[in-house]
């Protein structure tokens, strides 16, 4: 009650002040100054404190000013210091072969996380060498890191590169295998991963956008059996089976692999024409558990078409990947497994593991702005299907149960190749993403 | 709380829908063609606003001034509701014309002169024998350039007067230097205060360095300039067929440099400078003529104001420069197409183009790139003058109303295209046709802008009061060509003391004659109304006031002009 009448005073008091101001304001609005005297045109100039006080017109001026104050004075401050000359020059080298970018990425899945990412293209003093690094962490303390050293590829030259990774997630979902498997009934695991290639490449001359690959690499990884947060559902305890699978050990393996690639998309970066067929085959041979081992097989298909003029552009991507055992026991956690990071967007990483999977993305993408801005670049606005489902046999595929998302994004590139994407995804769940400078 | 909200609301559009005095409220000192803001100051501070911030002001921040400026949301709902005017300019005469200041001089536009304009001044504009570059001698580089996009640097001539060049981008020859000679002249006819630029060619061997010569080093920091930056710079930029180095030339403006000045509020220390920027009809007006010559860098790096005369008997003068983003470059290259088109980071077209998920061509689409290198993207098919653009809007152009495009657009018109051609030789195009196609291209967007601005506001113009109160006037729109006399009807409705009436308007000459003789009091109001065929009014016309003295009836006068919307 007492509260009411207070409310009431309060609105009084306000609504006295506000007939005061209409009755006087007119009279007094610095928007009249026609009809004032040179000296009093003097005393209403807007950046003399006075007019605060004859004029409540200028306020918002005044409230304005106020607020922005401090960020004008290091906006004029870092200008005139040459603050982003000086980034960029911290940031790389005289001759801007050398550049350390930032990596920040947010997703609703697995919150944010920050890292950097070392570049050098000019390693000894030749343009065709590269070396890139980079360490990402994460909120919840997972770490990946990264290196890789190659030669570029050229046409009709042979390339290599080589790539070590190493991740340490605590965190890793896990939904059991098939596709049955539910959200709700989502496990934690620990992973420790290290995956190292070396990929040697050819272009023929005598087949044009030909790429021919080799590679060799080692996988180890080792799953622990409780997840950081012990509150969270241990995969044993959800999924009593999967210890079958090569859960809780440590695993390593020796592997080949080939590939060949036709690509004649054009440009790179956002292609507006051309198609990419990518076949590869890789086999895992086991090193110290033999009775594990595993061969992956994967197809991908992109094609671009431009609808009037480049700008506007819609992609088709194909993907199909066949997880075979060879007689041995396939590691769960190198079933084939699809979700966020294999294209079905609106679900969550790995959300569907089985020996195959297939997916495919429709994707349409449409200006929205283009500037010579180095920062702002420009944006690209995209709208998109994806389906898909994993199964384990094609006798088991059942089309009636593919899963499907669609979403919009935003995707922001700048002319020095820094890109910012933004994109929501509307499929079992909604999933917001935003990444700077690293593809997610 | 009901009550509150109503009250609150009321205040809004209460506030915003109070009246604004007209012309005739004003003090008669006002119709005056000169305006009293060269008076005796002490130098004021130099000011260094920041680039970065302007820009993010004004793509940013100034939007959500606007929102929390809760008076101009009444204001804006008095507009939308007829129920004001927008907020007019505050420097004009009784005119409604931009008087004489240390802002702009009635040049081409100007009223009742004697000495006639002449296409021989519009090509001279502000240049004079001491401002040519003596190029007998060699020009001696005393520093590198600071700021801009373009290569150059500082010179002095054998006669010590101070020089800024900058040579054209690699590949366009021609296209910066061109751009800044005609920008300027056809801006200095308009009224603006410009330095004053030419078109040269000089062999590079002109140029010597001055040993006390500096340049911005790393950072911006000045370090002595060497023999090799001359070269470097010189190196970029290539020989034309003479062997020659082709540049603009701009003479360093009189007085001492005391910053830019902006385009909203005042400049605190100069006490000439009382009226808001954004409300000076000059500094409105520019965006108009900025359409006409694509000046799509229309920021305060681009202005300067100068003391001129010793302190403190000196003044503030506030010149515009670096036209070299002008016509079809955009300082180091040729224009991007979307310039002019559209803002740099353009809301509206973002959202738009959101929506349309790619659906929509920007109109400007088929806009090309002229063959001509020394033109480069310069065009009058597409260009709308309302739809034309600015990189980002200032608050001046934003404030834009009708009458300040139509004083614009009315000097503008006042170019005649031998004018322009004149105007077109002193860039000196090596190549005939690009120099034809700038001029036809100037002539048609001055026809567009013409077009579209006598059309949203009554163009009658040009009053006159003979002693036998003959009242002359003009259709500018008829003048143009844009309209026949027979489609139009016009109608004079007097108004005094003792008369209330319609008198008939004839076409004499040139010119519309109304009669009013002996029917003219001490206070008169002549409203002029145009229709069209069919009877319907064309737009709001204007009103025009009449004082006669009371001694002497005769001799009237015309007091002023108010035009409606």
């Amino acid at each position: 009650m007492r509260l009411k009448k207070r409310k009431k005073n309060f609105e009084k008091i306000i609504s006295l002040l506000m007939l005061i101001t209409v009755l006087w304001l007119p009279q007094k609005s610095l928007a009249e100054t026609e009809s004032l005297t040179i000296k009093e045109r003097e005393f209403k100039d807007p950046d003399r404190l006075g007019d605060v006080l004859i004029s409540p017109f200028y306020i918002p001026e005044y409230l304005f000013r106020g607020l922005f104050w401090p960020l004008k004075k290091f906006v004029n401050f870092a200008e005139e210091v040459h603050l982003p000359s000086r980034a960029k020059d911290f940031f790389s080298n005289e001759d801007h072969t050398i550049w350390l970018y930032p990596i920040v990425t947010y997703s609703t899945d697995d919150g944010f996380s920050a890292g950097l990412n070392f570049k050098n293209k000019d390693v000894f003093d030749v343009d065709k060498y590269e070396i890139g690094a980079s360490a990402i962490v994460y909120a919840n303390s997972d770490q990946a890191y990264s290196f890789s050293f190659e030669k570029e590829q050229a046409w009709h030259q042979t390339f290599f590169e080589f790539n070590a990774d190493y991740s340490d997630d605590s965190n890793e979902d896990f939904f059991g295998l098939g596709q049955d498997s539910e959200e709700e009934s989502e496990a934690i695991y620990a992973i420790k991963e290290t995956e190292v290639e070396f990929e040697f490449g050819y272009n023929p001359n005598f087949l044009e956008n030909f790429v021919f690959k080799t590679q060799l690499g080692y996988l180890n990884f080792e799953t622990d059996s409780s997840p950081a947060d012990e509150s969270d559902p241990k995969a044993q305890d959800v999924f009593v089976n999967i210890s079958n699978f090569g859960f809780g050990q440590r695993l390593d393996f020796f592997s080949y692999g080939a590939q060949l690639i036709y690509d004649d998309s054009f440009p790179n970066g956002h292609p507006y024409k051309g198609s990419v067929y990518d076949f590869k085959i890789v086999d895992y041979k086991p090193i110290s558990k033999k009775e594990f081992g595993f061969n992956q097989i994967d197809f991908k298909y992109r094609k671009f078409f431009n609808i009037l003029n480049e700008d506007r552009v819609i992609a088709f991507g194909f993907h199909h990947r066949a997880v075979s055992e060879n007689g041995k026991i396939i590691p769960f956690n190198r079933f084939a497994s699809l979700g966020r990071s294999t294209l079905l967007r609106g679900f969550k990483s790995d959300r569907f593991v089985d020996k195959q999977f297939v997916v495919a993305n429709l994707e349409y993408r449409y200006p929205i702005w283009k500037t010579f801005n180095p920062l702002l670049g420009y944006g690209l606005g995209k709208i998109f299907f994806d389906v898909g489902k994993a199964y384990q046999d094609l006798s088991r595929f059942d089309e009636r149960d593919l899963q499907h998302a669609f979403g919009f994004g935003l995707s922001i590139t700048s002319p020095n190749r820094f890109f910012l994407d933004l994109e929501m995804g509307f499929g079992e769940r909604v999933q917001f993403l935003v990444s700077l400078n690293r593809r997610i | 709380m009901k009550s509150l909200m109503i009250l609150f609301l009321s205040l809004i559009v209460f506030v915003g829908c109070s009246h604004s005095p007209d012309y005739f409220e004003r003090p008669y000192d006002e119709r005056y063609q000169v305006a009293m803001d060269q008076k005796p100051i002490e130098i004021p501070d130099e000011s260094e606003p920041g680039e970065v911030w302007d820009r993010i002001y004004n793509k940013l921040f100034r939007k959500f001034y606007d929102f929390i400026d809760i008076p101009s949301w009444g204001r804006s709902i008095g507009e939308t509701l007829s129920l004001r005017n927008p907020k007019e300019s505050e420097n004009v005469n009784a005119w409604d014309e931009a008087p004489d200041s240390s802002w702009f001089t009635n040049r081409i536009g100007r009223r009742n002169t004697y000495k006639k304009w002449t296409s021989e001044m519009s090509a001279k504009g502000p240049r004079t024998a001491k401002s040519k570059p003596d190029l007998s001698q060699p020009l001696i580089v005393v520093g590198g350039k600071s700021n801009g996009v373009s290569a150059g640097f500082t010179v002095k001539d054998s006669r010590g007067e101070l020089y800024f060049i900058k040579f054209d981008p690699s590949g366009n020859q021609e296209l910066g230097s061109g751009a800044e000679v005609i920008s300027s002249l056809l801006l200095h006819a308009a009224g603006y205060n410009v330095p004053a630029y030419y078109a040269l060619e000089v062999e590079p061997k002109k140029f010597k360095l001055s040993p006390k010569a500096k340049t911005p080093g790393k950072y911006g920091v000045k370090r002595p300039m060497t023999e090799k930056d001359l070269k470097d710079i010189l190196n970029l930029v290539p020989l034309n067929r003479k062997g020659k180095l082709r540049m603009s030339v701009s003479h360093a403006l009189e007085g001492k440099p005391i910053g830019p000045f902006m385009y909203e509020g005042t400049r605190c220390d100069d006490s000439n400078d009382k009226i808001r920027h954004e409300h000076r009809r000059e500094l409105r007006g520019y965006h108009v003529f900025s359409a006409w010559i694509n000046n799509t860098d229309v920021r305060f790096q681009n202005t300067l104001d100068m003391y001129v005369g010793k302190s403190p008997d000196g003044y503030v003068r506030h010149n515009m420069l670096d036209f070299g983003t002008t016509l079809g470059g955009a300082g180091h290259r040729v224009k991007s197409i979307r310039n002019g088109y559209e803002e740099f980071l353009d809301y509206s077209e973002m959202g738009k183009n959101i929506v349309a998920f790619g659906t929509r061509e920007p109109y400007w689409k088929d806009v090309k790139e002229t063959p001509w290198p020394s033109i480069g993207v310069f065009e009058s098919k597409v260009f709308d003058p309302l739809r034309w653009r600015t990189q980002y809007n200032n608050r001046a152009s934003e404030l834009i109303t009708n009458r300040d495009a139509f004083w614009a657009a009315k000097i503008i018109m006042k170019f005649s295209d031998k004018d322009i051609a004149a105007i077109v030789n002193e860039a000196h195009y090596s190549n005939e046709k690009a120099s034809e196609y700038m001029v036809k291209t100037l002539i048609e967007r001055r026809d567009k802008i013409g077009k579209v601005f006598y059309s949203r506001i009554t163009p009658v113009d040009e009053f006159e009061l003979t002693s036998k109160n003959e009242f002359l006037f003009e259709d500018l729109a008829l003048k143009a060509g844009f309209s026949k006399f027979s489609n139009k009807r016009y109608r004079l409705h007097l108004e005094n003391s003792k008369v209330e009436k319609d008198i008939p308007v004839v076409q004499v000459g040139g010119k519309l004659q109304a009669l009013l003789g002996s029917q003219l009091k001490d206070e008169n109001t002549l409203s002029i109304h145009v229709f069209n065929e069919s009877g319907k009014e064309i737009a709001k016309g204007a009103e025009i006031a009449v004082a006669c003295p009371e001694k002497n009836q005769k001799r009237c006068l015309i007091t002023g002009v108010k035009r409606n919307y």
